[in-house]
Parts: structure tokens; sequence; C-alpha cells
């Protein structure tokens, strides 16, 4: 049994028709493309209304080198709960929208979780658009205000909860009174709280309405001419054809990338998806965007077990922040029943720390006391499970003296290009939903990503297409990609070593604390690894759903997003909210009050600190 | 343990094939973690998982033909792990699902011709009848297995207009869902209500534990009371 058994000669892939055109043919099908894509439609690039205007180069290996071309008003990366609010309004607003998404529509990122989602709703409208729920610290204070103008401080359009039920309706949990339920946990006067929300249906609504969603699509660049961006690059992983998506204006909302959190068996210390390896970090940072937040995560408590899914909001047993009194050390001792907050990462590193913590270098949960586990304690996510458990594994939770073993799980990472308080990125016609200086995503994205898109509809009124598209910008990035796919590369490290490798380096030097000598021990490692990543051997060529190929281009946005968390890390000499250096321990508003900015400098990456934006008084 | 796999790319290879691959089996070992075994161990596999927690349903696979998700489900020793069973073969485990999903999107559609209120929202409503059947079809999470499975779907040699259980439960759902004002009952008729043979196989193979059969059987009673108890006629012209 050895590597391989498809490999081919690059470029005679079969199975895949090949047109060659003559170079420089694509400014003549971009004129003709308006008609060609005046369909839209949700597809997989197999229905009519998927085609793109076929365009072929020749790589510099010589061979043809075929790619699909659409064109869009408004671009949008990810079909989560920041992309489809972000669809919602641009297309509300007129604009024709496109969404990309790399995975399966409905089905990726943490909205394809068909789960049980918490939101928030006020009483009365906000006294001071400093209260509000999307502000932060560290957040641009500039970007939260302007976006708590544009709410209007409605507190009906604010709430949640309506937001769902009009845009295609979820249950919500009810108490057996049948009324709505509200735990009233938010620690926030006034604010109120529900869970069972589903987001499925709103992606179904999205679904019908006359919006394009090119799924499956992972994107591997952005298409920046001129200094402007004036679309995105990528392929269909499907069947591999690459994609030109142009745009007026571009729209980053595939999340944040938590993949560098470790490794356990089937995934990373983290509930977030695969799918988001920091693709769209990596690519703006090439393109001289500075990454910021990225030392932040938003992390909780989730089980160790079973092993295959252990670290799985989904399939696990976990405390959230409103969930404690089952959380104990490994003597039992439930020590964090008094603990109110959101952020639970501080206490339990200090247990570990001192000791308190089991071999699997986490805390544990104890379901056998006096209280009992319903909805008031265990949230309805988890506790479906302790069935799963019992039937699949045998394990039982109720068996006297049985203590699940959890450890922090990064559920969310703060990463983001930096953005103006319009939600504009360092590059003219990109923008983000992140960037704005905020730790982490959670569903006021519902809020900032609406305000985005309104920002970047009203931008595209000012955008003039470019005099000449240059093709060869595209071609290059195809180019590159192909060469990944077809290097004969035999003895190198394979893409998933290298994620490995990768997810190693960096659990080890940040959890259950970090400090110089780990951090820096971290980017020794991570500059070897590139070293491995340049002679990546992907042991698959063919273009078919080629998860091998996937992995490698991946590894880059990965090593960008890692090698950011930890320069910045570095940086920070302080402890704030969820980043924790035991060298030192204390947040020092004086100094550090700022954010670290990572930034490409002469092939290098540098990170500096920077001011955050004020609102005068 | 042995692990066999259905491995298949159609732009290389002529048909299906299988290979067997010796891995080492772990304590709690699922299926997903003997597919990532083989894959890093062995050669490049083509699968496809997100969520690792019977939620996203992309890692849906069948094991000695029984489909199930890859991720929750314990591996028990020697087995062939394939694709699902119904749907075109993208590459060795991943199947292509578009016009499955496609069609449950445009049923699960709320019709409603107003807009509903907050006052209307805040109403309570019934918690046995309505909100726990609706909780549990809120967790299908659409992965295929229980239409991969249907018996009354997947005839011998031909396929019925029955939309099949993860259809069904999108129609029951709205039928339930008290903001709803579709004629969800016509519909679900149409849907092909009367082709289920009521095996239960949807129930065994579903890792979202949801009752199709209360929720058809509740959908039955109303169309009986309407006279509605027709199955589709079939696609044939001849």
């Amino acid at each position: 049994m050895g590597y391989c058994d498809n490999r081919q000669p690059a470029g005679e892939g079969a199975g895949f028709t090949r047109r060659s055109f003559l170079k420089g043919s694509g400014i003549l099908a971009g004129a003709t493309f308006a008609a060609a894509m005046g369909l839209t439609g949700c597809s997989d690039g197999s229905s009519e209304a998927d085609k793109g205007t076929a365009e072929a180069a020749s790589g510099s290996d010589g061979a043809v080198i075929e790619y699909d071309v659409f064109d869009t008003e408004f671009l949008i990366v990810g079909s989560g709960f920041a992309g489809t609010s972000a669809a919602f309004k641009a297309y509300s607003m007129g604009a024709q929208v496109t969404i990309v998404d790399k995975g399966p529509f409905s089905f990726s990122g943490a909205a394809g979780m068909n789960w049980d989602e918490e939101v928030s709703w006020m009483n009365d409208p906000y006294t001071d658009w400093k209260n509000v729920l999307w502000n932060e610290s560290l957040a641009n204070q500039k970007f939260i205000k302007a976006v708590f103008e544009f709410t209007n401080n409605d507190v009906e359009a604010l709430d949640m909860r309506m937001h769902y039920m009009r845009n295609g309706g979820t249950t919500w949990s009810r108490n057996e009174d049948g009324t709505w339920e509200n735990l009233m946990l938010t620690g926030v006067p006034g604010m109120n709280m529900i869970q069972g929300g589903f987001s499925r249906h709103m992606q179904d609504l999205l679904k019908s309405q006359d919006i394009r969603i090119l799924d499956n699509t992972m994107v591997t660049d952005l298409f920046v001419q001129d200094g402007a961006c004036i679309g995105l690059l990528g392929y269909h992983v499907p069947t591999g054809r690459y994609r030109v998506i142009r745009s007026k204006v571009t729209l980053l909302a595939g999340g944040g990338s938590c993949q560098m959190y470790g490794w356990h068996r089937t995934h990373p210390r983290s509930m977030n998806t695969p799918d988001n390896s920091g693709d769209l970090e990596g690519a703006a940072y090439r393109h001289g965007c500075s990454l910021i937040s990225n030392e932040f995560f938003g992390l909780d408590l989730i089980s160790m077990v079973p092993e295959s899914y252990g670290c799985s909001f989904n399939s696990g047993m976990g405390a959230d922040g409103n969930h404690m009194m089952f959380v104990c050390d490994k003597d039992g001792e439930f020590f964090m029943r008094d603990f109110i907050g959101y952020d639970i990462s501080r206490p339990v590193r200090e247990a570990i720390m001192a000791g308190r913590g089991g071999d699997h270098g986490g805390l544990f949960l104890n379901l056998n006391t006096d209280i009992p586990v319903n909805r008031e304690t265990v949230r309805p996510i988890y506790s479906r499970n302790i069935e799963l458990w019992k039937e699949q594994f045998g394990i039982d939770v109720f068996e006297e003296g049985y203590m699940i073993p959890v450890t922090l799980e990064a559920f969310e990472h703060g990463q983001g290009p930096i953005i103006d308080e319009r939600g504009m990125t360092e590059i003219p016609g990109l923008f983000s939903v992140r960037g704005c200086g905020r730790q982490r995503g959670d569903t006021t994205c519902y809020v900032l990503s609406p305000y985005v898109a309104s920002c970047a509809v009203d931008y595209i009124k000012s955008v003039a297409a470019p005099a000449n598209v240059d093709w060869s910008i595209a071609e290059a990035e195809f180019d590159r990609l192909d060469a990944m796919r077809t290097a004969d590369n035999t003895g190198g490290k394979r893409p998933w070593e290298i994620r490995r490798a990768i997810q190693e380096a960096f659990y080890e030097a940040w959890e259950p604390s970090t400090d110089a000598d780990k951090l820096n021990a971290c980017i020794e490692k991570l500059e070897l690894i590139k070293e491995d990543m340049a002679k990546v051997y992907v042991a698959d060529q063919s273009k078919a759903f080629n998860v091998e190929w996937r992995t490698a281009i991946e590894n880059e946005g990965l090593m960008v997003s890692t090698e950011a968390a930890v320069r910045s890390g570095l940086m920070r000499e302080e402890s704030r909210l969820t980043f924790f250096r035991s060298d030192f321990p204390e947040q020092d508003d004086e100094n550090w009050f700022a954010w670290t900015a990572a930034k490409l400098v002469d092939g290098k990456m540098v990170v500096e600190k920077v001011e955050i934006p004020q609102v005068e008084e | 343990m042995k692990v066999s796999i259905q491995k298949y790319d159609p732009s290389v290879d002529n048909e299906p094939y299988i290979v067997e691959y010796e891995i080492e089996k772990t304590e709690n070992m699922s299926v997903l973690e003997a597919i990532i075994a083989v894959h890093e161990k062995y050669e490049p596999l083509a699968f496809d998982y997100s969520c690792r927690g019977r939620m996203c349903g992309r890692c849906a696979v069948t094991v000695d033909g029984e489909p199930c998700m890859a991720c929750t489900t314990a591996i028990k020793g020697d087995c062939l792990i394939a694709p699902l069973k119904g749907f075109d073969v993208v590459r060795d485990l991943v199947v292509d699902k578009e016009s499955f999903h496609d069609r449950i999107s445009k049923l699960d559609l709320r019709i409603r011709p107003t807009e509903i209120t907050v006052e209307e929202f805040e109403k309570p409503i019934d918690f046995e009848e309505v909100y726990l059947p609706m909780l549990s079809t809120e967790y299908c999470c659409r992965c295929g297995c229980c239409y991969s499975a249907c018996p009354a779907v997947q005839m011998e040699g031909a396929r019925s207009r029955y939309v099949g259980p993860a259809g069904m439960v999108a129609l029951a759902y709205r039928n339930l869902d008290p903001y709803d004002q579709g004629d969800r009952v016509a519909q679900a008729v149409q849907e092909g209500l009367w082709n289920c043979i009521m095996c239960g196989t949807c129930d065994r193979v579903c890792a979202a534990g949801i009752d199709h059969q209360s929720l058809w059987t509740s959908l039955r009673e109303q169309a009986e009371a309407r006279g509605l108890t027709e199955k589709p006629r079939n696609f044939y012209l001849f």
C-alpha cells in the first residue's frame, strides 16, 4: 500500500474539458459577461445558473489552466450569522449579491451546525451608545458608535428573537406553560437571553431569494489590482475548477479560525469547524492588511470524552459561563459555583496552574450531585448527549464517582484585518465584519454585519471598473495552486503532518498559560515548519475533492493566523481577557490599552502597537 | 482492525472499488477517527466533516450498509465504510446532496401573508402538542441518512415521488409552526405522505432521534379527515 494511486502527469487530468483560449481573451469575455451571468441561483456548479465564462491560460509548465469568471456587485465570503445578515441587508438595498461559501451552503461553519443558539434582547432602548452589547473595551469606538446610530436604538429591530422569527422562524425555548423562556442570565440589567435558536430556516429563506450562492468554493486569494480589491480568486472544491469572482465590493464574513488550538484525535481543542482555517486572514495579510486581536480567543470548558468527539460543542458536555455549578477540580471541589461572567478562562487556568487539574490538562464536570440536570443547570445542547455517550461508548456520566474531563476550548478567535469606521479594510473595496478590535464574534454580528453591508453598498456608487482587468494576476494565483498540487515533492511532509505541527507548537506555547520563553520557542518551531511547507508533499493529484491539496493551501492561512497570534502575544506584555501571560499576569492599561497589529513588511511579519480610535466627547 | 473503504474518483476511475486497510483500534474510536487514520497513515481519501457532533450532517456515510453519522458512531470492529447510497458520488466518501437539500429548503419556507408581531410571538404555545414535537424536528440536520435508507424512496430499480423522511420532517415542522399559514397537509400528501410504509427505518438511522412515525401519524390523521389519502402519481408518461 503506498500513497497516491491516481498521480498523473501535470495538466492531464481525466474527465475535464480543456478549452484553449488565446491569452488576453479575458477582456472580451469579461465584456460579454453580464449577459452570461444574468442568471442566479443556488447551485454546486453543475447547473446552468452557476456557470461563469470559461477562461484559460498557460501555466508556467505549459499546461493549460482553465478558470470560470463570475461577476457581481456585492460579494460576500461566508454564509454564517454575519454573512447571511449582510446578504439580506445588501439585497434589500438593491444590490446584486453573490455569496461564496467554502462548504455546502447552510452546512458549513458555526451557522451550519444545526444547534441551539442563544440570543439576547433588551427591555428598553440603550441609554448610552457605550453600553451596547457589541461594545468591548478594545473595540474601535468610532465604529461601535456608528453601528449604534445605524440601529436607531430601535428595541424591536435589535430584538434577535424577532430577527429569527421574521426571517424564517425558529421555535425558541419555551416554558411548560408555553411562554418563551427568559434566562435573565446576561448579567446586564434589562437584558434578557433565550436559547433554542436554529438558523437553518433563515438560510432556507435566503436561498429562495434572488441571491447567487457559489458554495463549495474555497477562496485562496483576493483579486487585487492597482491597490484595490476587485474580487476574489479560488476554486470549486468538488471539481477543482478555478474561479474568478469579480465584484464592485467584497465583504469578508468567514468567521475566525481556531484551527491552531491543539489536536485531539479528530480535531483541535475547539468547536470551530475545519473550514475556518484562516484563509481570508492569510489572503488579506499577504496584500498588506494589518491583522489585529490576534492574541484573543473566546474560551469555554468542554469535554475531552469520548475522545473521538471531545471538544465538540454538539456532542460533548460543556460548561458555558452560566452553567458552572458542576465544574470541579481533581479532588471534586466545586470551586466555580459563585462565578458569574462571560470569560471563564482565568479561574480555570489558575486552578490548573495550581495543580488542581487532571492529567488531561484540564478540569472536570461532576454531574453526580444533589442538583438535578435540567434546562436550568445544563444547556439542552449538552444534556441531550448523555444518552448518546452511553449508547455509543457505554460512558455513563451518572456512574458513582465518574467525573467528565473537560478542558478549555477555543470557540472563537478575535483576529481580523483592521477596518475603519465604515468597516472597510486598508484595501479599497474590501470590507470585513471583523477587525474593529472586538475579541470575539457572537450573535451581535447580526447588528454589525448589516451596518458594514450598508456602508459597502454605499461604496459601490463610487467604484469605477478597472480600465483593463489584469487577468495575469488571477492566472499567476492559479498557476501557484496548480504547482502546489502537481509538484513532485516525494519525501516531503504531507499537509496533515504540517497542520499537526502548527497545532502542537501553538497549543504547547499557549495553554494553560504563556510567557516569553514559550512564545519564542514557538516562533522558532513555526519558522522550521515554514521550511517544510515550502516542500509540502501533496500525495494526491486529482482535482476532484482533493482533501490533501485543500489542506496544503489552508496551511498557508493557518500559518499566518497562528504566527500573528504568537507574535502579537509576545509583544503584549500584560494579561487581559482570555490572553494570559504568566510572566505578566496583570492587566496594564497604561501601556497596553492598544491593539497589536501584525503586518507583512519586506517578506516578514512585523507587529506594532496601534492606538485604538476613540470618540471625542 | 481491518477497515475497508469504498473509493472512487470519477475523474480517474471507471468504477468504485474497495480497499482494505489495517488500522489500530483506539479506545472510544469513532468511524470518523478511523477514516482520518486511513487518510493519514495510508493514502489520501476524499471525506468531509465539520461539526463532529451530528449537527451538520456532512460526515454521513454507510458502515456495512447502514447509514450513520461518522462523527458520533462508534466503530465496533472490521467493517466496510462506503458513501451514502442514493446520492451521486463526488469522490470516495463524499456525495452530492445539492438537489436533496434544495428540495427540503423549499418545503421549509414559511408561508404567511402578514408580518409576525411581537405580541403574537409572546402568546404562549402548547408545550406538549406543539413545542416539544417542533423542537425535536429542529434537530434534523438533513444529513441524508434517512433518505438513503428509506425503502419507500429507494425502491428496487425506481424512485418514487416521495420526498423522503427529511423533507417530510420540514413539512411536519411547518404544520406544527403556530406562525405558518400554509396548507401543509395538502403539501405533505403531494410530497408522498402516504408513500411511507411505516417501517421505522428512518427512526432507526436518525442521529437526531426524531420520532418520524408519530409526526406522520399526526399528518395522516389530518389528511384523512379531509379525505386526502392518495399517493402522488408517479412521473412516467406511459
